[in-house]
């Protein structure tokens, strides 16, 4: 009896029942899935069955276990998929932080110039869609090995060799810009916050400068690089439209591209088993993170202010030095998207006079001699129905994500210290962890057939919308956990003293007092939605296209004049969105978590 | 009539227990304080009592209607309680005016607009805010937000205030001021006020009756006067009382109810019991206890000491005094300056010493004292 009454009065209180709903709700979404795909390593898929003799769709087996890891092909399907992910994150890795290292500490501890300018354009690799680099170094370097050659060898006569253009070095080289801001943002925040009085007072007591950096400086940024280099090493590692664009000419297949081949192809079982390796070393990846990352903060760096530090002069270097990282930087950011530009005018790449430049592939037609008579961008349908469809799936995830994510903090913070509550922290976390295609494959595994009272939501367009709001409930959630932490409970207790309910609290106070925090909750999905291609590829059919996954297809039909008015278009979007929500807010993508 | 019972009540926070089996009743237009070192478990109960945290168990009975029974299922909301709380940050809505503040809450509880219009003029100029109802919670200095919360909190007319802490965020001398505000208020108001402190001074200066307690127990429950001169144990009677009072660890050296002898490193005292009726053993160990004002200052004896260190303030002087490696704190009324290292006459002239048990901390008997300096040795 007693029981009965506390259950009702711990039910009488809002956080309690969001808190339980939200802890059912995402188990179903998050870890019920996780369950399933482990079942699908083990059942044969309806596809397989010429090569398993005498199986039945659903049957038990080990094959793909026993072919994957021991079996004759193992060595194509896995192994060296597995080898060339492993080589491309690592040296990802090195570049990332040479670069980002580097950049880091000229704008933090010297006195270069433009310090604002480099600042801003270097992070801007980072909130531009990974393969827009891709399709950038495409643009310049492809050779006729596929075809038309790109603006270097049109521009200079000199043909590129493959592994140039193609495979592993440019891939590294693509990601490694890309994940350089990342790096550049966590060691740089480490370098400005540091207080300033831990060197000062290795200097008082008479250290030398290279013994300050060794003894005082290094040890204190170490974690933050440790930690920058695990974030990037499972980033690259589950990146797949760089290396779907960049290796696919040159068959360099790394673990995504090798599961999406599988799992659109006859062997699903490979993939979800693909996809599980995948995951785990994502999981124990990132949990070494939290670990790294909870060591640093006892660190406690950012106590003091960090006013003066004596920036290092650069003397007749300064100006020579900052002209040539700006025009470096010039050189990955808007020349990319100038390229985008004109190639969406011409019709033969590599071919720069002026009668090869046309506004066909923008307004015209459709030629049935060029392109299978596509229309032009302006006037393609299909384009419209992309673009409706990329708008209306990253608002419906942006809104669901975003309050789901207000939901989840307002419960974790009023519930601080409960095991629900750290439950519930953990797992809106979890879906980082998860690569975006291994997670796609999640999802195809477990809503390809009914699921209880949930229809087979394969090929529809809520399983598109249910997956980005998964995916990028992390963000969402680290948003609303801090925006409900920083108000402090007394806010609302105070209205609650007034009987005021919980729906008003929740509108009139909560939400005006902390609206750019709860804004950037609805606002990062938004943005990572529009630019996310590998986690809807598995996922979306004919019928419910977006702009990416279209891309993704012009591209490997060639069609690059599509593809890159497109790219164009959703990198525009991406950037100025990113500017509201910076003006707005003063959050950004870039100060997100990473991924 | 707004009384408040609270039985047995217990929370516990997981594992830890923050309240255990607490018992107090709150009469009607009291002014009690709850005071105890952090983590004591004095703001959990205030917050049990309003509402905004639910005990594990026990029962809460405010004007006589139960409020809160884990054992019935009763768990009125803290708006069904009528009651208002003052926290400790003021937590005053940043996006609306001052008078806003005041309003939305009446607004809530469906006022009509004459009568919110009378309380917020009659609000704003019992606390003097006239001219700031305009302004937004950011505009107003420290203690100009308290007085709007203040004035939030008792637009309502609640029966009982809880406060939380409301002067730690003020700077010392606003708050010498708003506590006299608060004694004033607490009459003009004519309602019960539960207020939590740390701070022994605020207790002892404000309350009609300090709930001093640690770790979760009520360690004691009485009139402040009543716990600074009669503490039931030794952590009362170090808690309440500044400067802090003595405490010499003593053990029985002679325990014939008439000739009580107790010995510390380096005194020999004979206790004289005034309350109490101590039963004591030989060699049993004691902490004797005794207040900087109760040990008085002479030019020559009856106990010869050394001044270590002498810290006037102008009213009054607090001077350490040594007697071989015991240091005691005594209070001299007055801004005499003492030299240091210069010899000076110690007596103990009170008869409300105290004996603890140093076991258990509780207080045996109260007696005189004096102290044999041929056994103690000169100094």
């Amino acid at each position: 009896m007693v029981a009965v009454h506390r259950v009702k009065t711990l039910l009488r209180k809002p956080e309690n029942v969001i808190l339980l709903c939200l802890l059912i709700i995402l188990t179903y979404l998050i870890l019920l899935p996780l369950f399933s795909i482990v079942g699908d390593t083990f059942k044969v898929h309806s596809s397989e069955l010429m090569r398993i003799k005498g199986s039945e769709t659903g049957d038990f087996t080990t094959y793909h276990w026993k072919s994957i890891f021991i079996g004759k092909y193992s060595r194509n399907i896995f192994y060296k998929p597995l080898f060339n992910t492993a080589l491309v994150a690592i040296t990802t890795c090195f570049i990332a932080i040479v670069l980002g290292g580097i950049f880091a500490w000229l704008v933090t501890r010297t006195d270069i110039q433009f310090k604002k300018l480099i600042s801003s354009l270097f992070i801007l690799p980072y909130i531009m869609p990974s393969w827009t680099l891709a399709m950038a170094w495409l643009n310049f370097f492809k050779n006729t090995y596929v075809g038309a050659p790109g603006f270097f060898t049109a521009l200079t006569g000199i043909q590129t060799p493959d592994w140039f253009a193609y495979g592993f070095f440019p891939i590294t080289v693509v990601l490694g810009l890309h994940y350089a801001p990342f790096a550049f943002i966590l060691i740089g925040g480490i370098l400005r916050n540091m207080d300033a009085n831990l060197e000062e007072a290795a200097q008082i007591l008479k250290a030398g400068r290279w013994r300050i950096i060794r003894r005082i400086t290094i040890p204190i940024v170490l974690p933050a690089v440790l930690s920058t280099i695990l974030l990037v090493f499972s980033s690259a590692m589950s990146a797949f439209a760089v290396p779907a664009f960049l290796g696919s000419p040159v068959r360099f297949q790394v673990l995504t591209t090798q599961l999406f081949r599988t799992l659109n192809g006859m062997s699903p079982g490979y993939g979800f088993l693909i996809a599980l390796v995948m995951i785990v070393i994502g999981a124990l990846i990132l949990t070494v993170n939290q670990i790294l990352v909870g060591k640093r903060k006892s660190f406690a760096t950012v106590t003091g202010k960090s006013s003066n530090i004596s920036l290092v002069n650069l003397k007749k270097l300064r100006t020579p030095l900052s002209i040539f990282l700006l025009v470096l930087l010039l050189l990955i950011t808007i020349v990319p998207l100038i390229t985008f530009a004109v190639e969406s005018f011409m019709v033969s790449s590599g071919n720069l006079t002026a009668e090869n430049f046309t506004t066909m592939f923008w307004n015209g037609e459709g030629r049935p001699d060029v392109l299978s008579g596509e229309p032009g961008i302006l006037r393609n349908k299909y384009i419209y129905i992309g673009l409706w469809n990329s708008v209306r799936l990253s608002v419906l995830v942006s809104l669901l994500a975003g309050s789901i994510g207000l939901l989840v903090g307002y419960a974790v913070v009023k519930k601080r210290g409960t095991v629900g509550a750290n439950t519930l922290d953990r797992l809106s976390f979890f879906p980082y962890l998860l690569p975006s295609m291994a997670f796609g494959a999640i999802y195809l595994s477990m809503f390809a057939v009914r699921r209880g009272f949930i229809p087979s939501l394969y090929g529809t367009f809520a399983i598109l919308v249910l997956i980005g709001t998964v995916k990028y409930l992390p963000f969402a959630s680290r948003a609303g956990i801090n925006a409900i932490f920083q108000l402090g409970r007394e806010i609302e207790e105070a209205a609650m003293i007034f009987g005021v309910s919980w729906w008003k609290r929740m509108v009139k106070i909560i939400i005006p007092i902390q609206k750019a925090g709860v804004l950037s909750g609805f606002l990062l999905p938004f943005i990572s939605s529009m630019r996310e291609l590998s986690l809807y590829i598995l996922l979306v059919t004919p019928s419910t296209k977006i702009l990416t996954t279209m891309l993704f297809q012009y591209n490997e039909k060639g069609w690059d004049q599509y593809a890159n008015a497109i790219i164009l278009f959703i990198v525009l979007v991406v950037i100025s969105l990113n500017l509201v929500v910076n003006k707005v807010t003063g959050a950004s993508i870039d100060k997100g978590i990473g991924g | 009539m707004p009384e408040i019972i609270i039985k047995n009540a217990t929370k516990r926070f997981g594992n830890v227990v923050a309240i255990e089996n607490l018992d107090i009743t709150i009469e009607d237009k009291g002014f009690v304080t709850l005071l105890g070192p952090s983590g004591c478990g004095k703001t959990t109960t205030l917050r049990m009592i309003s509402g905004l945290e639910s005990p594990t168990d026990g029962d809460i009975y405010i004007d006589g209607n139960l409020v809160f029974s884990a054992s019935k299922g009763i768990d009125l909301p803290p708006a069904k309680r009528d009651v208002g709380f003052l926290f400790q940050n003021y937590a005053l809505w940043p996006h609306m005016t001052v008078e806003k503040n005041i309003t939305f809450g009446l607004e809530n509880l469906k006022w009509d607009k004459a009568d919110t219009r009378h309380r917020v003029d009659e609000l704003s100029d019992l606390l003097r805010i006239e001219d700031m109802l305009e302004r937004y919670p950011n505009e107003l200095s420290g203690g100009q937000q308290q007085r709007v919360a203040i004035a939030r909190t008792l637009a309502p007319n609640p029966k009982v205030l809880f406060m939380d802490e409301p002067l730690s965020n003020l700077d010392a001398k606003l708050r010498i001021e708003m506590r006299a505000e608060l004694k004033r208020l607490h009459l003009e108001t004519n309602s019960t006020f539960v207020y939590v402190t740390h701070d022994q001074l605020e207790a002892m200066t404000l309350s009609s009756r300090i709930c001093l307690m640690k770790e979760g127990r009520v360690q004691q429950y009485a009139a402040p006067l009543e716990i600074y001169n009669h503490p039931t144990n030794c952590f009362c009677a170090e808690f309440v009382g500044n400067p802090t009072i003595n405490l010499i660890d003593v053990a029985c050296y002679k325990d014939d109810p008439g000739d009580i002898r107790l010995v510390s490193e380096d005194l020999h005292f004979y206790f004289k019991p005034v309350s109490g009726l101590p039963t004591l053993r030989k060699g049993a160990k004691f902490l004797l206890g005794l207040r900087p004002e109760h040990i008085s200052l002479t030019e020559n004896g009856p106990i010869n000491t050394k001044v270590y260190s002498t810290l006037p303030s102008g009213m009054e002087t607090i001077v350490i005094i040594r007697i071989k490696e015991t240091y005691l704190t005594s209070v001299v009324f007055g801004g005499l300056d003492f030299k240091v290292d210069s010899e000076i006459g110690m007596s103990l002239s009170s008869d409300n010493y105290f004996l603890f048990d140093k076991s258990s901390g509780s207080l045996i008997a109260t007696g005189s004292l004096s102290v044999d300096q041929k056994v103690s040795g000169e100094t």
